[in-house]
């Protein structure tokens, strides 16, 4: 019983601290509850989706994919095309999806032969591969946008003829999915479109957790070698999860700025990655393993905190900017902290395995 | 051969649909413009377009719109000769890359070139 408990608490040491750092910031920042379900339900629409997009590469043992940056900037060209040629509302979303699916797809696959090539070590190779295509997309967009790449709209190009602006005013497409279809549960507003995705995107999961690939992907997870000799095509399957998650993370991030509604061209990407994955390990995941309810009950607890933290830290030390340090430090400190559980749990496994492989060697011998 | 085929067929139809999405989705400028044309004299006229709140437009004035996609209608009010009130509504398409300027007072007078592309 005793260590059913610990081993509870070990698990779950990560989502039962922020609880209690929740539950303290509550009464301290002086937010309402029907103010917090507003801003929860807000950014579990605007959120969820990209965090969904972590989940296939965990299944195929890549680990956390870093590299969804990679999508967000094919969700990005995508948004600068539409307010380039003024396609608005939903047609405009929609159309962006289509523009980021090959664009995600190459930038994926680009992705998944790379991390093919540093097995073992998927999550550092996705995080410098972000950072190296994040030089080639700013490339493009500051210097082959409007040179090479035609772009006509002067509100989205800088003032020398090429290049495009540091921020862009999503107005054309500012909320389409969210305001699509609403429905209203007393005062809360539900974004209808945007759960509607979110929810076909789980479904999508599950089913795919099912399928062949799926069901390879697994197998890959827990062992590459046992896969490839019952015949699994190891390189391919884990290129297709790169290539599935990067396309998601696209879609995601189109989801979360649309619902923003202000791009900033240069670096709404780059803290993606990093705010998506310590949302998924908030929630419970680990680097092996995740679950659509981690990836909910992450979203719920992180954002919470998000909203809690500023208030909070005003109301503690009267300043704002406390909350934002604060948010920032769980961030980098959850993720590392989960990463050293993992790695602390691998030599505890392992350690088990020793000695249950010299208990069952001695047990042999005494009875020779 | 059957891959290739999907693939091409896969292509094929999310070219269909996203050409169909710039179209529909596709925003124009469209400016009313309410000055004397020619022999024909401009009047105070209230106009919607597309169902949209009436609004009015003084003489010698020119207003815009942004309207989305390529078949909108066009409803004008005014007062006729006699004091009594009109109604005229029309109905007019834009290519996907097309702005257009709408000339009240010719429409007003039952020309057919009421409204002319910007490019």
């Amino acid at each position: 019983m005793e260590n059913k408990i610990k081993k509870f608490l070990i698990n779950n040491v990560v989502p039962i601290f922020m609880v209690i750092i929740i539950l303290l910031s509550i009464p301290i920042s002086g937010l309402s509850i029907e103010y917090l379900i507003q801003e929860i339900i807000l950014r579990l629409s605007r959120n969820l989706f990209l965090v969904l997009s972590l989940l296939i590469p965990i299944i195929a043992g890549m680990g956390l994919n870093f590299g969804i940056v990679l999508g967000a900037m094919a969700g990005q060209i995508a948004l600068i095309f539409i307010t380039d040629w003024n396609v608005v509302g939903l047609q405009g979303f929609f159309l962006a999806v289509i523009i980021t699916l090959p664009i995600a797809a190459l930038m994926g696959y680009v992705g998944g032969i790379v991390l093919n090539r540093a097995k073992g070590r998927e999550m550092i190779t996705s995080m410098i591969l972000g950072f190296f295509i994040n030089g080639v997309y700013q490339l493009l967009v500051l210097y082959g946008m409007g040179k090479v790449i035609p772009i006509k709209n002067e509100a989205i190009l800088l003032s020398r003829g090429h290049g495009i602006r540091n921020a862009i005013d999503l107005k054309n497409i500012r909320r389409a999915l969210d305001d699509g279809i609403t429905f209203n549960i007393g005062q809360y507003s539900i974004p209808v479109l945007t759960i509607l995705a979110i929810v076909l995107l789980c479904l999508f999961i599950v089913w795919f957790r099912k399928t062949k690939l799926g069901q390879d992907m697994r197998a890959i997870g827990q062992d590459i070698e046992v896969s490839k000799s019952s015949g699994i095509a190891v390189d391919r399957t884990r290129i297709l999860a790169i290539v599935i998650s990067t396309i998601l993370a696209g879609i995601g991030q189109l989801i979360f700025l649309q619902n923003i509604g202000t791009m900033n061209t240069y670096n709404s990407h780059e803290q993606i990655g990093m705010f998506a994955i310590a949302a998924l390990l908030i929630g419970g995941a680990t680097v092996s393993k995740a679950s659509i309810p981690n990836a909910l009950s992450g979203v719920v607890l992180f954002h919470t905190m998000f909203v809690l933290a500023p208030r909070a830290g005003k109301e503690l030390i009267g300043s704002a900017q406390i909350g934002e340090y604060f948010r920032v430090f769980i961030s980098y400190g959850i993720i590392a902290l989960v990463l050293i559980l993992h790695q602390w749990r691998r030599e505890k496994e392992k350690e088990a395995e020793r000695k249950r492989i010299l208990e069952m060697n001695s047990n042999q011998a005494g009875g020779n | 051969m059957k891959i290739v085929r999907n693939w091409i067929i896969l292509i094929a139809v999310l070219t269909g649909i996203a050409a169909a999405l710039f179209i529909s989705g596709k925003q124009h400028k469209v400016f009313i413009d309410n000055k004397k044309v020619g022999e024909y004299a401009a009047i105070d006229v209230s106009y919607s377009i597309n169902g949209e709140k009436a609004k009015n437009i003084k003489v010698n004035k020119k207003a815009m719109v942004y309207v989305k996609g390529p078949k909108h209608k066009l409803i004008i009010e005014f007062k006729d000769d006699t004091g009594k009130d009109v109604i005229l509504e029309n109905e007019f398409k834009l290519t996907p890359t097309e702005d257009a300027t709408i000339y009240l007072p010719l429409l007003i007078n039952g020309e057919e070139d009421w409204i002319k592309p910007n490019n």
